[in-house]
């Protein structure tokens, strides 16, 4: 399955969704967005937690430790409201280019 | 703007609490992503390496965890660490930036003192509008100094008038 690269903008639009589907740690958010692209988007570890900080520091999420698997502490992040504004916006504008996009590919 | 702010604060009365945390989480995410390589077929240590390898460099991971968590303050307090270490390295440039800085600074401070010595500060007399410029003229308009000998003696031909640097006559 070919893996597409994330840009910057999308990994934090996809960590949000997944948040709002519930509270979730690193891990587990990296390895939903595999689950739910059914392979289709890896994102880059090493831009995961990069991101979630930057995140963190607008606002958009919170987070602290707590038990969990594995019989250690991870850090369990939570969408704030304003993090849910932020993803309705970000999934509209996500929408409209999507669908721009298309319009101009598909022209014959 | 502010919840990152304040997060940062905590994070500065807190640091080392911090970092500890920061490895914590990035150790729980390798042990998570080991086990679901293992469950995908591969030894323990083939999983360890992809996992590693799949992050993506643990420092850098590491350090966005920490960055959060840590005040300007600290990443200022760095900087000037590395300012007096590489001034150790090039101590010309010190020297150089010490003098002038001294030169500026000394000069600035002479010429204040100067001024404010002449001119800003009242004159210590108790009556400063009634001094004199006493000085002996001859027909042709000139001045000359008077020796305060011979006017205290009251050898020195006795002026008509003496006329004050501001202007008042007194007999």
């Amino acid at each position: 399955m070919p893996k597409t690269d994330l840009l910057q903008g999308t990994l934090d639009l996809l960590i949000l969704k997944i948040l709002a589907l519930g509270p979730n740690h690193g891990w587990g958010i990296s390895n939903r967005i595999r689950q739910i692209s059914r392979e289709g988007l890896c994102a880059s570890q090493g831009s995961l937690y990069p991101a979630l900080h930057r995140l963190e520091l607008r606002g958009h999420i919170k987070s602290e430790m707590a038990p969990s698997e594995n019989n250690r502490r991870a850090r369990i992040y939570t969408l704030t409201t304003a993090g849910r504004q932020q993803l309705e916006t970000e999934t509209e504008t996500w929408e409209q280019f999507a669908l721009s996009m298309r319009r101009v590919l598909r022209t014959t | 703007m502010f919840r990152g702010f304040a997060a940062r604060v905590r994070g500065l009365l807190r640091r080392s609490r911090a970092h500890a945390e920061a490895d914590e989480e990035i150790q729980f995410h390798l042990e998570m992503e080991m086990q679901a390589n293992i469950a995908r077929g591969m030894t323990p240590a083939e999983a360890r390496r992809v996992a590693l390898r799949d992050l993506g460099g643990v420092t850098q991971a590491r350090e966005a965890v920490r960055e959060v968590r840590t005040l300007w303050f600290d990443s200022t307090w760095q900087d000037l660490r590395y300012a007096c270490r590489s001034l150790q390295r090039r101590p010309g440039v010190f020297v150089a930036a010490v003098a002038m800085l001294a030169l500026g600074i000394g000069i600035t401070t002479a010429m204040f003192t100067v001024v404010d010595a002449l001119i800003l500060r009242p004159v210590p007399f108790p009556k400063p509008d009634e001094l004199a410029f006493i000085y002996m003229g001859n027909e042709h308009g000139g001045r000359a100094m008077l020796l305060w000998r011979s006017f205290a003696r009251g050898n020195a031909v006795r002026p008509s008038h003496v006329r004050s640097r501001l202007g008042r006559i007194r007999p």
